[in-house]
């Protein structure tokens, strides 16, 4: 269309456009049939095979018919070592230990194979690996974001709510009518932690409360659509879906689920598998130091207050103009901050004390914060009274354009119809209604998706590349027969995820060695690896980058569960974070990163540059980058340089003082595996350097530096072998 | 020919990674003998003869005119017709109602331009008053006025603007222009970006990605208040010890390259760490603009809270203009004005008006604009009606991909030329129009790159910046 043309401006032609381009979409839309993704699931035969020597298991007939089919051949298995790192950092995302590794490449059979799984997947550092990749998909953070980013105290009992459910290998069908409708069934108060899902949402400020309650039921809709089913519902508000079969109306009549919804902080006490019963010492013990810490900072902070206003008092007093008398009210208290603001009385280092002190009080004396103890947790009930029940679309998506009422009912491509679902005699909620739908038997959706995301974070990518949009946007679909397969076992084992790990772990193709004899050739033919004839690079995550350093230095804390600790934070960042932010102890800042405080406003600069999720909105898939930053967090920084030295502690202390045996050991640590002649050549050199360069001796300066330790060369080597690739990347 | 000159990811992923010489003895000049130290590493090999790497600095396809691209980004979306397109039309029809399709078949309000143009410089362009400093420079730019994009929600609509695609996933033009010339400097990346510290960009990072661009080529995002990059510098290492650290680990990593035969990143990294190193002492200085004069800090207007911002933003462009960085791109964020367009673009202006005057005049006095291109605008237009509910509160202005405004300066642009045009009421790009992918083709041309030419193949194919090419905008050059 050529919008130079005058015709086109006329409002004539623009009226015959709106009538005819619906139209034309519903004569297409009604011509098409279903496609996959959209079809129901039906099991796929296993393709036949000839050269059975390399099929593991069905998944591998899948691969290897469509490699035949191109010319490829698979890549030879990995070696031992390479396997066992790939399993435990894909599993619990933490190094297997040198002993582990020494047993596993003295016996890599099958049967050893096995048991490794068996045992990784028992270990709970399992859920917190797989719990930080749903925490990713529903937005999680410990803070609200937005403009002013407080606290949501407590919203921890969800993500330990996660870890558990991973743990326990909770039915993943089960685990969707939790987060949707946990208060609608009989899973007791576990079940209930589980629907702060529908409370995650990034509330931006409004002046019409009617736009805010569009925003949650916005957020609400689009998170379902793209985490349970894997398609982009959010694109439906506005207009019919330009790509996948789904009518504005569609959008809508899924939204009229959730139009009852009430979500808030209510109490909740706390469950036997929570962290306060079962670990109550600790428990009662974090609370009385928080109390008292809150308690001396008001003791502070009320001092200083005193000091500014008496100053303020002594000075102006005598002297009050009319001018001064408005700016100082009688007890100095009022207008303090408009005498601060303006710098009259006081210099600019005293007036950011005084803003420091305006905003910690505003967090912390919130009589919320001194709850931060008892036990709450984000409940969701459904109001009629409350909320307008009756749902409409919206034109635009504005509140304000309301057109056809519509009555709840499920996606119309996967029902073939546009029947309102039944809702006389509901028992409980509406929400009910909708994740016995998704979590059941007959949408196709939600075990294709979570098949997919399971074998996406095992491979570094899914079989559909897009695992959050299935649509016809979404990129891949080589292996559409094998992500059926995959599901129709999923539904059989009763959504065991972990049978799914079983499963996948124990095909030849997740065992693949990233060498490839015919890569040269097999680029040629694809060069994205999209049939998987190799396995492909996987750069560790933030988190587990973070971990590993962690636990190979000896400092990781694996204690679980509970309020998150707040990390190490470089100054100049602190005076920027609009939350008030007390770097834990060394002790609970060595948790695992998973109980890191996830603040919206204030992300680690450590998890951003390695590309943290975007915890604003649903993650599917962390971006891999690399950028300079990362060399900055990784090679500069003070948590970095305190690691290195712990390390070289550790192995002064484990190894003794030969230098060949801390190397051989440093390895083992970091990599397990001994380092070759030659890298220990290279390495003994390099221990040897201080003499031609004597190290600088200045001291890190750090108010969290404890150890005194060995500095110089082998802190040096140290911190150099936690930036190795070898260090961040899977072989 | 001139694809000889432009390394392949092949050729950049087995160049060498080895420290440049030239650097070192820079870097090291005090405090270590410097000679002794590049004997040294020669010996271990660590300094090559032929060192070629992705970004040393390179002639494009043709003899560009500019060899830096400054590009203003005003996120959100100014409107044309409050800067510099005036529609008189408008004010008649203020008030009066439209039916047409808005996401749907709506009825909406006409909206006029609630500030007053006039004519400027010997060109005579007009331009509002929000913007009484810029007003000035109007000879030394040229106004795209029939400019349109094919998006016209934020985020698509900015990926649109920065990589010339709707979706993540490709090239941003500074990514392109880096990897088509290099950089100048070797001690700074090739391409910046400079964000706008009250909040993020739509679509984040992806914005200033190099997608399957060397990594090298990735946007470098620097903080234009406070530490530039956190940890820049390590805390009590010295910069001896930290290059045997970081010697070091380039030869371990070295003896594992085999391990990871196909991951093209790992050569990156390598190379990161060396730009990392050698940025420690070249940001700051960058950076610093207080080693400016008091008058150079006033013309930017680091006097005034209101455009200290972005008067730092523009000094910290001209100062990398300086030191050879190719392409620098700032964000300054706010322009959405779907309600109350008068006191929105009021403020946007106030915080730029002076900060981009400054920016030009500095770099004509200085005579940089010559060969620096500087470029304005935001990722889509404005519509000349509003919705009816914001029209009855505060009228605004909503999303308009058919028609958007941007201009340029500098780097061989025609000064005072206004280039197309918009039917009456601004709505859409009518005389000689412009597509998005034209502006970048121009960006590339000044730069000295032949958009048909800049080609990476991948995933089956040679990929563009102007997928199947652009056109040049001739009318705006001189």
């Amino acid at each position: 269309m050529n919008p130079s043309n005058p015709f086109f401006r006329t409002t004539g032609y623009l009226v015959l456009l709106a009538v005819l381009i619906p139209a034309l979409d519903h004569i297409s839309a009604e011509e098409e049939a279903p496609q996959w993704p959209w079809t129901p699931l039906v099991e796929p035969e296993v393709p036949p095979v000839t050269t059975s020597e390399q099929v593991g298991n069905p998944i591998d007939a899948f691969v290897l018919s469509k490699l035949v089919s191109k010319g490829l051949t698979p890549a030879p298995p990995a070696s031992p070592q390479a396997l066992l790192r790939r399993l435990q950092f894909g599993l619990v995302g933490l190094p297997p230990s040198p002993q582990e590794m020494k047993s596993f490449v003295a016996d890599p059979s099958e049967e050893a194979y096995i048991q490794h799984i068996e045992k990784l997947l028992d270990d709970e550092g399992y859920g917190e690996r797989w719990g930080r990749h749903w925490l990713d998909l529903v937005r999680y953070a410990d803070t609200r974001g937005g403009a002013i980013d407080y606290p949501r105290p407590h919203i921890w009992r969800y993500r330990d709510y996660v870890i558990r459910a991973f743990n326990q290998d909770r039915p993943y069908d089960r685990f969707i009518r939790e987060q949707l409708a946990g208060d609608a069934f009989k899973y007791g108060d576990e079940g209930r932690i589980g629907l702060a899902f529908l409370h995650l949402w990034v509330p931006v400020e409004r002046t019409e409360p009617q736009l805010s309650r569009r925003d949650f039921l916005t957020d609400v809709v689009g998170v379902t659509g793209s985490v349970f089913l894997g398609v982009t519902l959010e694109c439906a508000r506005c207009h019919d879906h330009k790509y996948d079969p789904i009518p504005t109306s569609d959008y809508y009549r899924m939204e009229a689920f959730f139009a009852p919804l009430e979500v808030g902080p209510q109490k909740l006490p706390f469950g036997q598998y929570e962290k306060p019963i079962q670990n109550q010492d600790t428990w009662e013990k974090q609370k009385q130091t928080w109390l008292t810490l809150l308690d001396k900072r008001k003791e502070w902070q009320d001092q200083k207050l005193k000091s500014y206003r008496e100053r303020l008092r002594k000075r102006y007093r005598p002297a009050a103009t009319a001018e001064l008398k408005d700016l100082v009210a009688e007890d100095g208290s009022r207008d303090l901050p408009t005498a601060m603001d303006e710098g009259i009385l006081f210099t600019p280092e005293e007036v950011a004390t005084y803003r420091n002190i305006k905003r910690q009080t505003a967090r912390f004396a919130n009589p919320n914060h001194r709850d931060y103890f008892e036990p709450t947790a984000y409940l969701a009930k459904d109001s009629s009274l409350k909320n307008d029940v009756a749902t409409y679309v919206l034109s635009g998506g504005s509140y304000k354009l309301r057109e056809d009422a519509v009555e709840p009912g499920f996606l119309s491509a996967v029902t073939g119809s546009s029947e309102p679902v039944d809702l006389t005699g509901l028992p409980g909620t509406r929400r009910r209604l909708l994740a016995d739908w998704i979590a059941g038997p007959d949408n196709p959706l939600m075990a294709r998706v979570m098949v997919n995301r399971i074998w996406q974070y095992h491979f570094g990518k899914g079989l559909i590349a897009t695992s959050s949009d299935f649509g016809v946007n979404g990129s891949g679909g080589i292996y559409r027969d094998l992500i059926d397969w995959l599901a129709v076992q999923f539904r059989r084992s009763g959504y065991s995820i972990k049978d799914m790990h079983r499963l996948i772990l124990s095909s030849n193709v997740y065992r693949q060695s990233m060498i490839h004899p015919q890569a040269a050739e097999f680029d040629e033919i694809d060069s994205k690896n999209e049939y998987l004839w190799v396995r492909s690079p996987i750069r560790h995550e933030a988190e587990v980058i973070r971990d590993c350093v962690l636990s190979v230095s000896g400092s990781l804390n694996r204690e679980m569960g509970g309020p998150p600790f707040f990390p190490e934070v470089d100054d100049e960042l602190m005076q920027r974070a609009p939350t008030w932010w007390q770097p834990s102890e060394p002790e609970q800042r060595h948790r695992r990163t998973i109980y890191m405080l996830q603040s919206r406003s204030l992300q680690l600069p450590f998890l951003k540059v390695f590309n943290g999720a975007n915890i604003d909105e649903s993650c599917p898939v962390r971006d891999v980058t690399t950028v300079t930053p990362q060399v900055f967090a990784l090679f500069n920084s003070q948590f970095m340089q305190q690691q290195s030295k712990e390390f070289a502690n550790r192995i002064t202390r484990e190894s003794g003082s030969d230098s060949s045996q801390q190397i051989t050991y440093a390895y083992q640590l970091a990599y397990q595996r001994s380092p070759t002649p030659e890298e220990l050549d290279s390495c003994l050199k390099f221990l040897e350097r201080d003499e031609q360069f004597p190290a600088t001796t200045a001291r890190i300066e750090s108010k969290f530096d404890h150890t005194a330790g060995p500095t110089g060369s082998l802190t040096d080597l140290c911190l150099v072998l936690l930036n190795s690739n070898e260090f961040l990347y899977l072989q | 020919m001139k694809q000889q000159q432009i390394p392949s990811a092949m050729s950049a992923a087995q160049c060498s990674h080895g420290l440049d010489r030239r650097n070192l003895l820079y870097n090291f000049g005090n405090g270590v003998g410097a000679l002794a130290l590049t004997s040294l590493l020669q010996r271990d090999g660590v300094v090559q003869a032929n060192d070629s790497k992705v970004l040393s600095p390179r002639s494009g396809h043709l003899p560009g005119k500019a060899k830096s691209c400054i590009f203003l980004f005003m996120s959100g979306a100014p409107s044309q017709m409050d800067t510099f397109d005036p529609k008189p039309e408008l004010n008649r029809l203020h008030g009066q109602p439209v039916t047409r399709i808005y996401g749907s078949l709506v009825k909406r309000m006409y909206v006029a331009c609630p500030f007053t143009f006039q004519k400027h410089g010997e060109s005579g362009i007009e331009v509002s008053d929000i913007f009484p400093r810029l007003a000035k420079c109007v000879d030394d730019m040229a106004i795209i006025r029939s400019l349109h994009t094919s998006v016209e929600a934020h985020t698509t609509a900015t990926f649109f603007m920065n990589t010339g695609m709707p979706i993540p996933g490709s090239p941003s033009v500074g990514s392109w222009v880096a990897y088509g010339l290099g950089s100048e400097n070797e001690n700074l990346p090739g391409f910046v970006v400079l964000p706008d510290t009250s909040g993020g960009v739509f679509g984040g990072a992806m914005n200033w990605s190099n997608a399957y661009l060397p990594t090298e080529c990735q946007g470098t995002l620097l903080n234009p208040v406070g530490p530039p990059i956190v940890d820049l510098q390590p805390k009590g290492i010295g910069p001896q010890r930290q290059y045997n650290n970081l010697r070091m680990l380039n030869r371990l990593n070295e003896k594992t390259l085999h391990l990871n035969p196909r991951n093209h990143d790992l050569m990156g990294r390598m190379r990161q760490y060396e730009l990392a190193f050698r940025m420690q002492t070249s940001v700051p200085d960058a950076l610093d603009v207080s080693q400016e004069s008091q008058h150079t800090q006033e013309l930017y207007g680091l006097d005034a809270p209101v455009t200290d911002e972005m008067g730092r933003k523009c000094l910290m462009a001209r100062r990398m203009v300086e030191r050879g960085v190719r392409f620098i791109q700032i964000y300054c964020n706010g322009w959405d004005s779907h309600e109350n367009i008068a006191s929105n673009h009021r403020r946007c202006a106030e915080r730029t008006d002076v900060p981009m005057a400054g920016l030009l005049t500095d770099l004509r006095q200085r005579g940089l604009l010559d060969d620096t291109l500087v470029v304005w605008g935001g990722e889509f237009g404005r519509t000349a009606d509003n919705s009816m509910n914001f029209f009855r509160t505060s009228p605004g202005r909503d999303h308009n991909k058919r028609a958007m405004i941007a201009w340029m300066a500098g780097g061989g642009v025609k000064g005072g030329a206004v280039v197309g045009g918009t039917d009456e009421l601004g709505i859409n790009a009518v005389d000689n129009t412009y597509h998005m992918h034209d502006l970048h083709a121009t960006i590339l041309h000044q730069m000295g790159l032949d958009d048909m030419e800049l080609t990476f193949y991948h995933a089956g194919r040679f990929k563009r910046l102007t997928d199947l090419g652009g056109q040049i905008i001739t009318e705006a050059l001189a």
